[in-house]
């Protein structure tokens, strides 16, 4: 039996003029969901009660996803301030520092005319993770991208800091195979690229390249678990490693992986990954692979210019840390690619993760405490919500702070 | 069969990595690098002897190395 201990709900929801949003704790979240109902006058709404297409939950509705233990809330001012005087009564018991995030629902990309196309300014993930009216650029913080390395006489990141190392054998760390060069551009790439459009999302961060995988893209858990720990040793806020296995429906995460990530995670050091490729939509969906599976990594799901998740994007259907956590761009993306060709279109959830390591790296910059789990939790609170199953896209589309 | 392992040694031990190390080591771990900041040592050892590892107090794991890939499908 849990402690009943008053509702503590984050500040930012009283300063919020916009709708808010609630998410609820699984063992409390049917409680909850009723208080809201009972309390502000919301109505209560079942997840089986309709499909995965159901428009957008209209305001003064609580949707409550019993098969996830969660809840959604979206209210007017009038509904919050009844739910703030009921938190002073203590009438709910939720775990507000992790699960209870408010924040104004953004409207950008949603209002935006789907599908999002590139334009001579800026790509359309960029357009969709609102990166472009953020007014962070990631100065200072320190994101490693753990991958093939990087093109370092790219013209784009000329003049750049770039701290380099290469944990694949003898191999210097330049980029001879292009995903780790495409990778660090997503996350980092210039405010004003050679040739436009803008692709990269912290054109300010400190780039930490460690090269674990080589030219032909193949590495070993030893090498990326030796990058980690370099991250992890230069102080990195952040870590984008798109890389995987395949694991299969039942698997559960692997302990020295999660303990790397716990322990990165105490140390200020968050891991972003992808949750794979293998599903083939709508005919089969393969779980998060490994590493995306541990616990404490963060695992990304890809989406299109539509905002659907994209057909080849894994899902959460493994327990203990085996689910999605956010969405990001994931096809028709353009970024770097080592000279001559300078420039390349992808797609695949490893596009994906660096859009979310790098709005990491601008959440860092806004809030000097937000370093990992804090960073972690930062990132889960700021995300435009999607109408598909957390199962497919974890809590929504990553978004910029604004 | 010699195969390569990572040891993941417990969060009570981890002041102790180095003798962890040497302990693994005395049973046929054939250490290569030791990944302090995260607490992992890294190297290889006789699939028979990896019982023998896992018993040594201090370690809270071992696994044996996978191969990885890249998440990307066209480009990239």
């Amino acid at each position: 039996m849990r402690t009943k201990r008053p509702i503590t709900i984050d500040a930012r929801l009283r300063e919020c003029t916009g709708r808010s949003l609630v998410l609820l704790k699984q063992r409390t979240a049917r409680a909850g969901a009723a208080f809201l109902h009972q309390s502000a006058g919301l109505r209560l709404v079942m997840s089986s009660d309709f499909d995965v297409a159901r428009p957008a939950i209209d305001p003064g509705e609580v949707l409550f996803f019993e098969r996830l233990g969660t809840a959604l809330f979206y209210g007017d001012p009038d509904q919050r301030r009844a739910l703030a005087r009921r938190q002073a009564e203590g009438v709910l018991t939720l775990e507000p520092e992790r699960y209870v995030r408010a924040r104004e629902v953004v409207n950008a990309a949603a209002g935006a005319a789907l599908p999002l196309a590139d334009t001579h300014s800026a790509t359309w993930g960029l357009q969709a993770t609102r990166v472009l009216s953020s007014p962070y650029r990631g100065r200072g913080i320190r994101v490693a991208i753990l991958d093939t390395g990087l093109d370092l006489r790219h013209p784009d990141f000329a003049g750049r800091a770039v701290v380099a190392k290469s944990f694949a054998g003898q191999l210097p760390a330049d980029d001879a195979n292009g995903h780790g060069t495409f990778c660090a551009g997503v996350a980092c790439g210039p405010e004003q690229p050679a040739q436009a459009p803008r692709y990269g999302v912290a054109p300010h961060a400190d780039l930490y390249i460690g090269k674990v995988l080589d030219d032909d893209a193949d590495g070993t858990d030893g090498s990326v678990l030796a990058g980690i720990d370099w991250a992890v040793r230069n102080r990195c806020a952040v870590v984008s490693m798109s890389i995987g296995t395949p694991v299969a429906v039942g698997d559960s995460y692997p302990k020295v992986y999660e303990q790397a990530a716990a322990r990165a995670l105490e140390a200020g050091t968050l891991l972003i990954a992808p949750a794979g490729n293998s599903s083939q939509r709508p005919d089969s969906i393969a779980p998060v692979e490994h590493p995306a599976n541990c616990p404490s990594i963060l695992a990304v799901a890809a989406v299109d210019q539509s905002l659907t998740v994209a057909p080849f994007s894994n899902g959460g259907l493994n327990p203990d840390g085996g689910d999605v956590d956010l969405a990001a761009p994931g096809i028709a993306i353009a970024s770097a690619s080592p000279r001559p060709t300078l420039y390349q279109v992808g797609s695949g959830t490893s596009m994906a993760a660096p859009f979310v390591a790098g709005i990491a790296a601008l959440l860092a910059e806004a809030d000097r405490n937000a370093r990992g789990a804090a960073l972690r939790a930062a990132l889960l609170g700021a995300f435009l919500p999607l109408h598909a199953p957390a199962r497919d896209v974890g809590a929504g589309l990553v978004q910029a702070p604004q | 069969m010699r195969i390569n392992v990572a040891i993941a040694v417990a969060e009570e031990a981890r002041d102790r990595i180095y003798e962890v190390a040497e302990v693994c080591r005395a049973l046929g771990f054939a250490h290569t690098s030791t990944l302090s900041n995260i607490g992992i040592l890294i190297g290889s050892a006789d699939v028979e002897d990896l019982p023998l590892l896992r018993a040594i107090p201090g370690v809270l794991a071992v696994e044996m190395e996978r191969a990885l890939e890249l998440a990307a499908l066209e480009g990239g």
